[in-house]
């Protein structure tokens, strides 16, 4: 038997892009100082003061902000980035799907080219890859959660296709 | 035929049956059967007629290298042809039939050409089929029906088919005796590894011949093994075949979740393709026994010596009832005291090696009648299989009556993979095979594909595999040692090469390919005409080309073509090993690209609202978008062009959500945008856009869009919807290698901004109503406000020649504003417009478009764009505009216009006279949106200094043409007093 992943589309939060350009020691502190904890570093997410921060590419982050007024936080991101980098709100340039269930791992090899069944790809990290020919970002909350973020105009093809699949999921090995 | 199951033995399940048809005839087998096998058990050994000559074709060999006993299986969407019944398992309900017959297997009126055979040898098509062109056509209803083997499916496939990636640390291909001691050993040191094997079961050789290891019983071994494996975490794919080896040692295996034809379990799929990618890859595929030339050695009754013993042993099956042995080598004799054990009588052993000292030739001399220095000439047979063979003896010519000859020919390492990997071979001329020698990739060859046949020495060299595998990843060695073996025979086979007919031989009739019914007279007419590469000599006869790829042919024929032409093997050569190494369904390619799209269909997030009219959709790239919303009665022309009328006559709207959208920032957005824009960026005021395109590295145009500053540091970019990822990725290139040092982020929103555009006459009053605004932005202004309580972008922008306004909201947000428009515009006369009517209007206007007029090989200069560019031209392609081939004075294609009474056919190409050399092409057409007549965008050689000429738009593909008159590329509001206040 299986312990068949469950999924549904997140809720729509405001996202917001922070990308620098410089001073990425710097402006780290100062979000450090603002939030409560450094930007994350290459492959990594953290929740800090009701943001999920998950590390995009080099000098770019994506800011779920998961209590505060979208703009409150946009408008402190714009400070803390000062002159070495900038904000821009992307607000429902992505979709998410969470993924509950030990067999979630399982079900990201479908379709794909992603190791997800490499214990080092644990709570706290983020990856992209493709499943499907579909342009994919996810991040391990926990064992049994990871968040997967996808365009919307690709959400419901994927929510089909992992339906699809993890209808009978083969978990050998 | 008078084979039957044996009273006890096999690995076999004897307290089930199991039904299954074979040409509409009601038969039982029981599980862990092969449909060869039970066919065998029910006396059947005839199984289909060849391809060519339709001889009658039984079953020579017991697993996926069986060239004859090839059948279609299952019904419907689900019927598989060319499936081989040595490599499909029994299960309840098979349906399999015999291919290449007519009227039935046992008459077949297809035999006749066996009479014409010497009409019809190797390469006769090329020279048959001679005379005036028009008699092909007659030829070729002919040629097309005989062609083929075996039938496609009728109907689709009903089933699913999975997609599947998996990483390890070792990847072990066959789990033999060396896969399983290379994978103990690999999983052994802690390594994460991958078992595959393409088998039902694990073992192998194992299942085929008796022998302890560590103690126990081979199959008892093997099920602890397992179970060993198991416990340490290995994933064990069994029905699994690694197909192909592609660079970076990425390894695709073909799983059969289900069997050929059988209906999966409910959700499940049939097949699943995985791709492996592997730290190392250890290659256990081991050895396949070749058969030996001689004719009529492709009749029902002739089995390879292992296969005979497969049957015995691990199906309960004898093949024959007084049998002939012909080796060349040791392993053979295993099979003469396999059968005999079983009570088969062994009416000779023809061994074409001299007498030899080794311990099981001298027991099978003690039992058996054995003859050194003896081949077999031919096999006596027909469809009702064999009554004898004649041999070549010391003594002799002799007649032998038996009912099975099992041949072995030595055997040939299965070094696909190897190869395919990159690897080299290396020739050895005392056993006449190719073994893998050079390893490209981290990838091993143990085992028999190795070239070894000692099972002591396969255990060991498995292991030592596994355990050198996961050291080089870092992993200890494993403790312990291999697996220890105990046989009665032990030793090397000790096989020579037996590649040659024996003197004398009837080659007319001596098959080397059976599959595509090739002979060893069909070789030497190749070489005698002069085919003497091995690449030519396979695609002249077909040699290797069929189904089985010529898994037990390649080495003859070769080894027929080197002694033609009086060289080594290896000098002659081997034709390559690609991918895959056996047969791949469809369905497990495309996974589940099947159905309307082969890819995920992209719904931009009006897409309910749009559903809801139920438009005619036009897939875009991978986007869905409307192409037209016809009311009742009308098709897409209709529709079209009312809704572009109303765009011309009063007010239109689309959903232009789907273009490429990047906002940059920073100090230097503007320096940025002047390296990736032609036109100038900088000058422009807050709140200000213009028209502007971007070009390759080579000068050409990638895509067009607009840009606009909407803060002093921040600006917004469009792009077109097809190029909107290429854009992204340009984008990248140019912030990450080319200017680096620039201060700007960018940030794709292509879909955080959903847009719509609202166009026409009344465009400016129907925006002003649902916005509230009282100071409407000019052309080319940007202005913000809300609609539907939803803030939003206004951006006033045309494309389609009229008053426009772009609008935008966060895509989650859009609906409303949408149902807004959509309100207040039918108030205002005006309708919502798809793509289609949104082409006419652009063409109309004379604006280029990606995957048209921007096709990846036009200018600005081409394009009429040129007097946009930048004056600094800091801008990507700018250098490349300086050669010469594209400032030339003329031959380049250049944008014109076209007009014609009639309709223009888009695609077309132009001439001065059908037929005619094509001097360019229609990229757009359209009918004239509020007058008569068609207008047309075209490129054309020179195109603008040749206004006013008449040419024909010919399209003989689709039997159309039209004269059209050569004009400039606007057609309509050449001053553009339209768009403006």
């Amino acid at each position: 038997m299986t312990d068949a992943p469950r999924f549904q589309a997140a809720p729509a939060q405001p996202l917001i892009r922070l990308e620098l350009w410089s001073g990425l020691a710097e402006t780290s502190a100062r979000f450090a100082a603002a939030f409560g904890a450094a930007l994350p570093g290459a492959g990594q997410a953290i929740t800090t003061s009701g943001l999920r921060v998950i590390w995009r590419e080099p000098g770019a982050w994506m800011i779920r902000v998961e209590t505060d007024p979208a703009q409150t936080i946009l408008d402190r991101l714009v400070e803390i980035a000062g002159a070495d980098g900038a904000v821009t709100d992307i607000s429902g340039a992505a979709a998410r799907c969470v993924l509950v269930g030990t067999d979630w791992r399982v079900l990201l090899t479908h379709g794909g080219v992603f190791d997800a069944e490499n214990p080092a790809f644990a709570p706290g990290c983020v990856a992209g890859t493709v499943i499907e020919h579909m342009a994919v970002r996810f991040d391990v909350i926990a064992e049994t959660r990871v968040d997967a973020y996808v365009a919307p105009s690709y959400a419901a093809d994927l929510f089909a296709y992992w339906t699809s699949v993890a209808g009978n999921l083969d978990v050998r090995g | 035929m008078t084979s039957a199951r044996l009273p006890a033995g096999g690995l076999i399940d004897r307290t089930r049956t199991i039904a299954f048809t074979f040409d509409g005839q009601l038969y039982e087998g029981h599980p862990g059967d092969t449909l060869a096998s039970a066919l065998l058990a029910n006396g059947i050994g005839l199984l289909g007629r060849s391809f060519k000559y339709h001889r009658p074709r039984g079953i020579l060999a017991a697993g996926v290298e069986e060239p004859s006993a090839l059948v279609g299986v299952g019904v419907e969407g689900r019927f598989e042809p060319n499936t081989r019944a040595t490599d499909l398992f029994l299960y309840d309900g098979l349906v399999a039939e015999s291919q290449n017959r007519w009227p039935s297997l046992a008459f077949d009126a297809g035999a006749v050409l066996g009479a014409f055979s010497r009409f019809i040898p190797a390469g006769f098509y090329y020279k048959a089929f001679l005379g005036k062109p028009g008699l092909w056509k007659v030829y070729e209803h002919f040629i097309r029906h005989a062609a083929g083997l075996g039938k496609p499916p009728v109907a689709a496939d009903p089933d699913r088919f999975d997609h599947r990636a998996a990483f390890c640390d070792v990847l072990v291909v066959g789990a033999g005796p060396a896969g399983l001691a290379a994978a103990l050993a690999a999983s052994a040191a802690g390594a994460r590894v991958i078992l595959a094997e393409q088998d039902s079961r694990l073992g192998g050789g194992l299942l085929r011949d008796a022998a302890q290891i560590d103690g126990a019983d081979a199959v008892d071994w093997i099920a602890g093994a397992q179970s060993t494996l198991a416990g340490r975490g290995v994933r064990i794919l069994t029905r699994t075949t690694a197909v192909g080896y592609w660079d970076h040692d990425l390894v695709t295996l073909s799983e059969k979740v289900t069997e050929p034809g059988q209906a999966p379990a409910a959700d499940a799929p049939a097949q699943r393709l995985w791709r492996v990618r592997a730290g190392r890859v250890i290659l256990a595929t081991g050895a396949i026994e070749r058969p030996l030339p001689f004719a009529d050695n492709d009749r029902p009754g002739v089995m390879l010596a292992q296969a005979v013993r497969t049957y015995i042993h691990r199906y309960g099956v004898t093949p024959g009832r007084r049998a002939v042995i012909a080796a060349c080598n040791d392993d053979a004799y295993r099979t003469a005291f396999a059968l005999a054990e079983v009570g088969c009588e062994i009416a000779a052993v023809l061994d074409s090696r001299p007498p030899s000292d080794s311990s099981i030739v001298k027991a099978a001399q003690d039992r058996f009648p054995v003859r050194f220095n003896a081949q077999v000439t031919r096999a006596i047979g027909g469809a009702g299989g064999l009554t004898g063979a004649e041999a070549r003896t010391e003594t002799g010519a002799i007649k032998l009556a038996c009912d099975l000859i099992a041949v072995s020919g030595g055997f040939s390492p299965v070094a696909h993979l190897h190869m395919q990997a990159g690897g080299t071979l290396a020739w050895d001329e005392t056993s006449g095979a190719f073994a893998p020698d050079v390893a490209r990739q981290n990838q091993s060859t143990t085992g028999s594909a190795a070239g070894l046949d000692d099972l002591a020495e396969i255990l060991a060299e498995g292991w030592a595999a596994g355990g050198a595998a996961a050291h080089g990843l870092g992993k200890p060695m494993p403790k312990g040692g291999p697996p220890q073996a105990a046989e009665t025979y032990p030793g090397p086979s000790n096989s020579v090469a037996a590649l040659a007919p024996p003197p004398g031989t009837d080659l007319k009739h001596t098959f080397v390919d059976f599959q595509n019914d090739v002979t060893l007279a069909d070789v030497d007419l190749a070489w005698q005409e002069g085919y003497r590469s091995v690449e030519h000599l396979k695609r002249y006869t077909t040699l290797g080309m069929a189904t089985d790829q010529g898994k037990t042919s390649n080495i003859i024929g070769l080894a027929r073509l080197a002694a033609r032409e009086g060289r080594p093997v290896p000098e002659v050569g081997l034709t390559t090993f690609r991918p895959p190494y056996t047969p791949v369904t469809l369905g497990a390619l495309a996974g589940h690209g099947t159905g309307f799209h082969s890819a995920p269909l992209r719904r931009p997030a009006l897409y309910d609202l749009h559903a809801a009219r139920k438009p005619i959709w036009q897939p875009v790239g991978y986007w869905s978008r409307p192409r037209a919303y016809p009311l009742a009665g009308e098709d897409l022309h209709a529709a079209s062009m009312r809704e572009a009328r109303a765009v011309r006559e009063a007010v239109g709207w689309i959903d232009v959500s789907t273009l490429g959208k990047f906002e940059i920032a920073g100090p230097d957005a503007a320096a940025f945008l002047e390296r990736v824009c032609t036109t100038t960026v900088a000058k422009l005021a807050v709140g200000r856009g213009r028209y502007t395109f971007m070009l390759r590295e080579d000068g050409m145009v990638m895509d067009d869009g607009t840009v606009w500053r909407i803060g002093t540091d921040r600006y917004l970019l469009t792009s077109s919807t097809g190029g909107a990822d290429r854009m992204a990725h340009h984008l990248a290139y140019v912030r990450q290698i080319l200017a680096p040092q620039l201060k700007v982020a960018i940030a794709n929103v292509q879909e955080h901004w959903a847009g719509i555009a609202v166009a026409g006459p009344r465009a400016k009053a129907l925006v002003a109503q649902v916005t509230g605004l009282t100071d409407m932005p000019r052309h080319m202004s940007v202005a913000r406000g809300r609609i539907a309580g939803v803030p939003v972008l206004i951006l006033a922008a045309s494309y389609s020649g009229e008053r426009a306004f772009e609008i935008y909201a966060a895509g989650q947000e859009i609906a409303p504003v949408w149902t807004a428009i959509d309100a207040a515009g039918h108030a205002l006369g005006g309708h919502p417009y798809g793509i289609e009517a949104l082409e006419f209007l652009r063409i109309e206007k004379g604006h280029v478009v990606v995957g048209g007029e921007i096709d990846g090989r036009t200018t600005p200069q081409d394009l009429g764009l040129h007097r946009m560019l930048n004056p600094a031209r800091p801008f990507v392609g700018a250098p490349a505009l300086q050669r010469p081939a594209l400032v030339a004075e003329t031959g380049r294609q250049q944008l014109v216009g076209l007009e014609s009474e009639g309709s223009i056919p888009e695609g077309s190409m132009l001439v001065r006279h059908a037929p005619g050399e094509p001097e360019g092409h229609v990229t757009a057409a359209s009918p004239r949106v509020l007058e008569d007549g068609s207008v047309a965008l075209a490129l054309l050689r020179d195109g603008r200094t040749r206004m006013g000429e008449t040419l024909t738009a010919w399209s003989p593909t689709r039997g159309v043409s039209a004269k059209v008159r050569v004009v400039e590329p606007v057609f309509y509001d050449p001053e553009g007093a339209r768009y403006r206040d």
